[in-house]
């Protein structure tokens, strides 16, 4: 091999010189793989040298790196030739592609010895599933020695790459002569320490005549060392040695260490039993080393002291007598100690109680040295981060006299709290100067200005000095520089203290480095992925900067597109640094997807029962399943379809006799029949027509029988959306739903509850919504502004059989009022508009015949459409006015006189709100709250408005903030004479308000 | 073995292949040649210069990777001016020929001449410019080459010989702590040189 790579060399020793003297001009290129030429155009795209140019080698190399990059070819080779029309009319390069050929087979031949899984199980241990073919002697090797370990010694293992093409691919095969496998001829054993009893030949489970294999030897010696150590030695210890005999037999030496028996004993002060054997880890560990037992000391002191035995004192001793090694443990605790108060001095600049926070201590807890030290520094710490950079924090403790009073040691401690010595713990502040930041200087930048470097600075002169702020504009430098391709960026701040400290000028050197630009994007592994879809995610293109930022967002975005199980992107260099590719490698995911389930449900169910058929509920169980498939990147563009189905079963109407036997039979045979099915499919096609808005497209069909009325409900939705910038988004959508009741057994008041959901007119609308959303948090947030815009349209010239417009303003602000605890000021508005379309009705007789005026014209009167119960406006409740129930608030004409909400066509909620965390992850708010629902848009009055305030708390849970809050109306109507609507209203939910 | 000047060629040349990869990352001919051509891998004998080279320069693609993780502290401008100048001196009077044949230009030369002292600077941070020893390790590294304190067929006394013998040992531990790292970077990288076929 090294001979060929030296005639190459010779002969490129050849062409360099040729080329060295006058470069002659290509006037042909051929690519080539395998005698085939090659038009691949991701490869002709990779290619640097070009037709009429004259030849550089330089080309030649960055064109053989673009096309190694590619993980396809093991060489590329590049001839130089003359050309077909004549020599002097300059030359074809020819290259020559010869591709890689993974292994993605194992193939063992011959005698194995061995199970094949296990030799399997071996190299994909060592080398992974599919060792590439450069390993091919390292894995052989790793093969002999586990024939070796197994016994055969003698085992002759021959590798084998075999190349198979289309696709190219190889095969790792190992020609495999086992040989005999030794047998051990005789166990020896040697004994270190014989003092208890002599190890006899079957305890370690290594027996004359058996085949040979080490990993088994390995295994009985480690269970007869742990089973010496659960007797008590726990230091024993089982090794052997081979020595393998032309015969074919082995002899196993066995050595066997057992170490005396250890005994822990404990004197002195008392140590809880539970913890004894994790403070002094020997029978863990196996050990009574004498670091071991060294750290055990330590281990018990901190023990102790952390408990506020601040004196504690641990010591050990070994005696070792007639083969027992005994560890004793003198246990000297000392007095314990509680902190009793904790008091800041010298403090001018920062208030006490601010500084106290810092302290991981309170008053009644143990006292612990080293938390002090901590406490100390956390208050130094908070110093420096105001510019006193020679403060200094001295923890002072002073022992108080006995008092008798013991209220405050709260640890529970049985032994302890009454005797506990009290200590004052006082942090004593030398402040010193303040220093401010003086001049800050910039030097050797020249891609980015010094305005925008000090923007980049968390300070400015006049400002306290904080090294915090110091490394803080370093590393925001940095990574600026890093964004734009500056990848040796390095930034060093100096700061230099004048005027006795009190002045910091600080200067930070820049040393830019070379700027790495873009080469080639190559992007491998997409199958069934187009090319333009990956690009389209990436924001490093050829010519631009190589930049940090853009290379890990693209990164992620190629991971949200779901299409792929791995996305990595490298660079590759090759010329000079200035210049990388970026190689692109994704790994791509299965395209469909399946999913299916099963269960069973109960629940009580109303059932005729009895002769006469009377209602009564009993539970039933019934079975239910579900089914999904989905596809995904549909045509390479990332377009996905889904289809869900879900159904389940109930007994069929039957009549039972009060002891539930049944009258009558089912009409078909089966006891089961539908209880509801939900069909939901969806087209979803992200950036639709090359733009930047996704598009889904989503139809439902769903049937299913609830207790006093069966529906099917029919829908489809086709909605836009794209967001345009950080903070806008807008949205458009078209709609048509239907649903149908039937088997109705509700009452005529009970209908306009049900008319809420389920609206019994067909709906066609197109609805558009715009959002501007600058909040910080959509959880929680404390900054910014949410603002949306909903409008929608149904007419009946789009098949809808209301015709209305409605239109909801939200607007919500947020604000972090300047306390010391996180407060927050939350204001919210929201407007409702809804006007139902008029439209000419005939009058119709009772024969339902039009009934004509005296001129025999058709009397038409002219309606407004009424909206459906499911478009109208309600309020109250949890995140609207919160004095009233849900949609229990409105004025007379939307509320009936026995209080039950019928929705208007106008809305005004106004909420305000101050959030305050009080402690951890608990908050508390109150709230003030005011709305109405009017019947008519035109109604609307400001003036008319129900108002509501209360209280609240919240609690950050895992899931969300969980709220409970409690409204009280400021003033209630009188539903009906005498009667007055409740007073309070209590709310618990997840989330915040609004 | 060199063609006159405007010669044409009357047959297929290679012009350049790769002769080895390294974890992935092709090493081609020319490479090789710059890499000798510039004095960067020292191929001293003369007979198998480019077989030596070849493993040199996978030798360093093995070690710019380690360094590339671990960057030690960019080198000063003036400091890769200087060493791009060394290089160049090295080639002397064959650097043009050099350039065109290998496709190195001047970016590309002080590319290598800045990898070259990131990787001193990294041997330097991980290794110590000089390797502490005790008196009895260079008491035997002078017993057990004497022929290099021998002058005149004298043997210098160890006290004579002793700061001459300290540099020499310690050159050679930090010859071999060096050659260990190489030899563990080969271990864990996967290299495969490239037999030549069409």
């Amino acid at each position: 091999m090294r001979a060929a790579a030296i005639a190459a060399l010779c002969l490129l020793g050849v062409a360099g010189s040729a080329v060295a003297q006058t470069a002659p001009v290509i006037t042909e290129i051929r690519i080539e793989e395998e005698g085939r030429v090659v038009a691949d155009p991701l490869i002709t795209s990779l290619l640097e040298t070009a037709i009429g140019e004259p030849l550089s080698m330089q080309d030649v190399r960055e064109t053989i790196t673009h096309l190694t990059s590619l993980n396809r070819y093991e060489d590329v080779q590049v001839f130089q030739e003359p050309a077909d029309s004549g020599p002097d009319s300059g030359i074809r390069l020819r290259y020559v592609l010869v591709p890689l050929h993974p292994v993605d087979r194992l193939e063992f031949r011959g005698l194995l010895g061995l199970a094949e899984d296990d030799i399997r199980d071996v190299i994909a241990e060592r080398f992974g599933p599919a060792p590439s073919a450069g390993r091919v002697d390292d894995v052989a090797e790793a093969l002999r020695t586990l024939y070796r370990e197994r016994g055969y010694v003698s085992a002759r293992i021959t590798p084998r790459i075999e190349e198979t093409h289309v696709p190219d691919r190889a095969t790792m095969a190992f020609e495999i002569d086992a040989g005999a496998r030794a047998s051990i001829a005789s166990v020896e054993i040697d004994e270190v320490d014989s003092a208890d009893r002599p190890v006899a030949p079957g305890d370690v489970a290594v027996r004359a005549g058996d085949p040979y294999d080490n990993a088994a030897i390995l295994e009985a010696l480690d269970r007869y060392a742990a089973d010496l150590r659960a007797r008590g030695f726990y230091e024993a210890r089982a090794v052997h040695t081979t020595t393998f005999k032309p015969d074919g037999t082995a002899t196993v030496r066995v050595t066997v260490d057992r170490g005396p028996v250890v005994t822990v004993v404990f004197a002195g002060d008392s140590l809880p039993e539970d913890d004894r054997e994790r403070l002094v880890p020997v029978r863990a560990e196996g050990s009574a080393d004498e670091d071991l037992l060294e750290d055990a000391n330590f281990a018990i002191e901190d023990y102790l002291q952390a408990l506020g035995y601040r004196d504690a004192v641990v010591d050990h001793a070994r005696a070792e007598r007639d083969g027992t090694l005994v560890i004793t443990y003198t246990v000297a605790r000392g007095a314990r100690f509680v902190v009793d108060g904790i008091t800041v001095t010298g403090n001018g600049a920062i208030a006490g109680p601010e500084l106290l926070k810092l302290a991981p201590i309170q008053p009644g807890q143990p006292y612990v040295a080293a938390s002090l030290t901590t406490a100390a520094a956390a208050i130094r710490q908070a110093y420096r981060a105001r510019g006193f950079t020679r403060a200094v924090v001295q923890p002072v403790v002073t022992e108080l006299p006995p008092d008798g009073n013991s209220d405050r040691d709260s640890d529970g401690d049985s032994d302890g709290d009454a005797d506990a010595r009290r200590v004052a713990v006082r942090f004593s502040v030398t402040e010193g100067p303040q220093t401010t930041v003086g001049a800050i200087t910039f030097e050797g930048h020249t891609v980015l200005t010094t305005a925008q470097l000090e923007a980049l600075t968390p300070t400015a002169p006049g400002r306290p000095y904080s090294e915090n702020d110091i490394v803080g504009g370093r590393d925001r430098i940095d990574i600026e520089y890093r964004n734009r391709g500056y990848e040796s960026i390095v930034v060093n701040p100096v700061v230099t203290l004048a005027e006795n400290g009190t002045r910091a000028d600080i200067r930070f050197a820049i040393s830019e480095g070379t700027q790495v630009i873009v080469d080639h994007v190559i992007i491998i592994g997409n199958e069934r992925t187009s090319t333009a879809t990956i690009e389209r995610e990436l924001l490093l293109r050829p010519g631009q900067p190589l930049g940090y930022l853009a290379r890990i967002e693209s990164q992620q975005r190629l991971a949200a597109l779901g299409l792929f199980r791995r996305v990595t992107i490298e660079e590759l260099r090759h010329g000079g640094a200035a210049r990388r590719d970026v190689l692109v490698t994704v790994e791509e995911a299965p395209p469909t997807t399946i999913g299916y389930g099963g269960g069973i449900e109960g629940g009580t169910r109303l059932r005729p029962t009895g002769e006469g058929g009377t209602a009564e509920e009993r539970f039933e169980v019934a079975p239910r399943g579900f089914f999904e498939i989905g596809r995904r990147n549909l045509w390479g563009k990332n377009r996905a379809v889904n289809l869900f189905g879900r159904v389940s079963l109930r007994s069929r109407d039957i009549v039972l006799s009060g002891s539930g036997v049944r009258f009558e039979q089912p009409a078909e045979g089966s006891g089961y029949g539908f209880n509801e099915y939900r069909v939901y499919s969806t087209y979803r096609e992200p950036r639709v027509f090359n733009s930047a808005a996704d598009f889904l497209l989503t139809g439902i069909l769903d049937q299913a029988i609830r207790s006093s009325f069966n529906f099917i409900t029919r829908e489809v939705r086709a909605e836009t959306g794209v967001r345009v910038g950080q903070r806008y988004s807008v949205a458009g959508r078209y709609s048509y739903e239907h649903t149908k009741l039937f088997d109705e057994r509700f009452t005529d008041a009970e209908k306009p509850l049900i008319d809420r959901i389920f609206p019994q007119v067909r709906i066609s609308k197109f609805s558009f919504t715009a959002i501007r959303d600058t909040r910080n948090d959509v959880l929680d947030p404390d900054r910014g502004l949410f603002l949306i815009a909903d409008n929608e349209l149904a007419a009946r010239v789009i098949a809808s059989e209301v015709g209305f417009t409605r239109s909801f303003l939200q607007a919500f602000a947020f604000s972090r009022l300047p306390t010391g605890r996180r407060t927050v000021l939350a204001l919210g508005a929201r407007l409702g508009l809804a006007h139902g379309f008029r439209r000419e009705v005939p009058r119709l007789g009772p024969d339902d015949e039009p009934i004509r005026g005296p001129d025999g014209v058709p009397i038409v009167d002219v309606v407004e459409d009424q909206l459906p119960a499911s478009e109208r406006f309600f309020a109250g409740g949890d995140t609207t006015v919160r004095g009233f129930s849900l949609d229990r608030l409105g004025t007379d004409a939307t509320i009936s006189p026995t209080g039950f909400p019928t929705g208007g066509n106008g809305l005004v909620v106004l909420n305000s709100e101050v959030r305050v965390a009080v402690v951890g992850s608990l908050g508390a708010v109150a709230f003030l709250d005011a709305g109405n629902v009017f019947l008519r848009a035109t109604d609307l009055d400001l003036s008319n408005l129900r108002a509501a305030a209360g209280f609240g708390i919240r609690y950050q849970s895992p899931v969300g903030p969980i709220r409970i809050d409690l409204g009280f109306k400021l003033a209630r109507r009188e539903l009906a004479p005498g009667r007055l609507e409740r007073r309070n209203v209590l709310h618990i939910s997840l989330g915040q308000a609004f | 073995m060199g063609l006159g000047p405007g010669a044409v060629l009357g047959a297929q040349q290679l012009i350049d292949r790769v002769v080895a990869r390294v974890d992935g990352y092709a090493v081609t001919m020319s490479d090789v040649r710059a890499a000798i051509g510039l004095g960067i891998v020292d191929a001293a004998i003369e007979a198998v210069a480019e077989d030596l080279g070849v493993e040199a320069v996978i030798e360093r693609q093995l070690v710019l990777a380690e360094v590339a993780r671990f960057a030690p502290p960019e080198p000063l401008p003036d400091a890769v001016e200087r060493e791009a100048m060394r290089l160049r001196s090295h080639a002397g009077a064959q650097l043009a020929g050099l350039m065109a044949s290998t496709g190195l230009d001047e970016a590309r030369i002080r590319e290598m001449a800045r990898d070259n002292l990131r990787v001193e600077a990294y041997l330097n941070q991980r290794f110590g410019a000089t390797v502490q020893l005790t008196e009895e390790e260079v008491l035997q590294y002078y017993r057990i080459h004497p022929d290099e304190f021998t002058s005149a067929g004298r043997l210098m006394p160890f006290a004579e010989a002793e700061p001459e013998a300290r540099t020499r040992a310690a050159r050679e531990r930090r010859a071999a702590m060096v050659g260990q790292w190489h030899r563990d970077l080969r271990g864990r990288a996967e290299i495969v040189l490239t037999t030549p076929r069409t």
